[in-house]
């Protein structure tokens, strides 16, 4: 498969990435792993004239904890830098685990963070876990920057909110608070090169005594964009962890998606998955505190 | 309009003219360098038949623009063999069987190669999933899992270098 026609650069700077796709109003692409936007350049479901490297910006790299509790992912982090970096697998686990078991190692090797977000997959791995962590991306366009909180910047399936005149820099996310557990779990019939059938990520504030003060639990796969699912959330805040309350909380976490039947499941499995998945989510961090 | 690229292969410096549009595996299959060995498959990053080793790590070469690859080290698998003696990566696939219609081969070897480097001594699990990435239609993988296990103990009985 031959790729189309189109002229190349890579950006020194930010500035000079956002300026050349600013003036090429909808007909320049950015690249960075490729992995997602070769495929799609292939299949000619995007044919730009223009493709704008921005791998050789290396203030998009890295991880950084910019004050005591606020935490930094450059955007060109791939998802084998996600999963190998300690203060990642040791604050954000749940991010770890999703970034380590996407595509294969050659994928992990190339893909970014920031490619999974903008290409917005209905089944992108790290969405899930950005999402439960509560991250807000940084959006840097000609003139000025917003943050834009994870659970408001998938807009539909591949469809976000960035502007042709913007790229992303950078992913901001808190250090959670002490006694914090977080798990991914995907469901496919394989373990790698899997895209989900339905993915659960559980995030839990657990108080010394094993009671729940703060829960976010966000369903992947199952709707046109990740979906929490407030009314298992709000069931587990105040209450104990146990095994009902996890099979309670599973049957109200089906409220909340919305799932389509296509080649890779009916939607009534989803369904069944979601409640299983989230019920095992929370028993998993019940034997893991 | 062509671009100049600097690429070290296995070792020697290049200086290649590429199409904005080229691949890295295409570039490397070109007549600049002739590197035929690494192998053009599906071209959508699902086979791993053009898996080349990028500043260390494994890639499909069929997924990096030639231009983006600029400045980078590659290792194909031209570059296993020292002075016409084969590593133990390619001596354990050969004994092992683990070579059928030799297409995957090329870049089965590449990622065995990849994880080999990080991982001197992997469990099988380790190895499966070190190979998630590349397809075989022949093998059914168990004798390449073999072999790979087998240049892993040769290696570091050597030492760890492959």
């Amino acid at each position: 498969m031959i790729l189309p026609r189109f002229e190349y650069t890579a950006a020194a700077t930010p500035e000079e990435a956002i300026s050349v796709i600013a003036s090429h109003a909808g007909q320049a692409e950015i690249i960075a792993g490729g992995t997602d936007i070769m495929v799609n350049m292939k299949r000619r479901v995007v044919h730009p004239d223009l493709v704008v490297s921005i791998h050789k910006l290396d203030q998009l790299r890295g991880f950084d904890q910019r004050s005591k509790n606020q935490f930094r992912i450059g955007v060109l982090n791939t998802m084998h830098d996600i999963a190998a970096s300690g203060k990642v697998t040791n604050h954000f686990p749940a991010l770890a685990t999703a970034a380590g078991g996407m595509g294969s190692p050659q994928i992990r090797n190339r893909a970014t963070i920031g490619g999974n977000l903008v290409s917005s997959r209905p089944a992108a791995d790290t969405i899930g876990p950005l999402m439960g962590y509560g991250a807000q991306i940084r959006l840097q366009g000609l003139k000025d920057e917003r943050l834009v909180p994870m659970e408001n910047f998938c807009t539909g399936p591949g469809e976000c909110v960035l502007f042709d005149n913007e790229i992303m820099t950078d992913i901001f996310l808190d250090i959670p608070k002490p006694n914090t557990h977080g798990v991914y779990l995907k469901f496919g019939t394989r373990e790698s090169m899997e895209i989900s059938i339905v993915s659960v990520t559980t995030i839990l504030t657990l108080d010394d005594s094993g009671v729940c003060q703060q829960a976010r639990i966000v369903l992947g796969a199952v709707a046109p964009t990740f979906v929490r699912a407030p009314e298992a959330e709000r069931l587990l805040q105040g209450n104990r962890l146990s095994e009902e309350l996890a099979g309670q909380a599973g049957e109200l976490a089906q409220q909340s998606c919305n799932p389509i039947t296509d080649t890779r499941a009916s939607a009534e499995y989803r369904r069944m998955l979601v409640s299983a998945l989230t019920r095992k989510s929370i028993l998993q961090i019940t034997s893991l505190k | 309009m062509k671009i100049v690229i600097h690429l070290k292969v296995n070792g020697r410096d290049h200086e290649l003219l590429v199409k904005p549009n080229e691949t890295l595996v295409q570039a490397l299959r070109g007549t600049q360098l002739n590197l035929t060995g690494t192998k053009q498959a599906c071209e959508l990053g699902d086979c791993g038949a053009c898996t080349v080793l990028m500043n260390g790590r494994a890639v499909n070469s069929c997924l990096v623009l030639a231009a983006q690859a600029d400045g980078a080290e590659i290792e194909t698998v031209e570059g296993l063999a020292v002075e016409g003696q084969l590593s133990p990566i390619q001596e354990s696939f050969m004994e092992g069987g683990a070579i059928q219609c030799g297409f995957c081969s090329p870049g089965m070897m590449m990622s065995a190669k990849a994880l080999l480097d990080e991982t001197p001594s992997p469990t099988r699990d380790q190895i499966r999933h070190g190979i998630a990435g590349n397809l075989c239609r022949c093998t059914g993988y168990y004798k390449i899992v073999n072999a790979i296990e087998t240049a892993a103990h040769h290696c570091s009985s050597k030492e760890g270098k492959s």
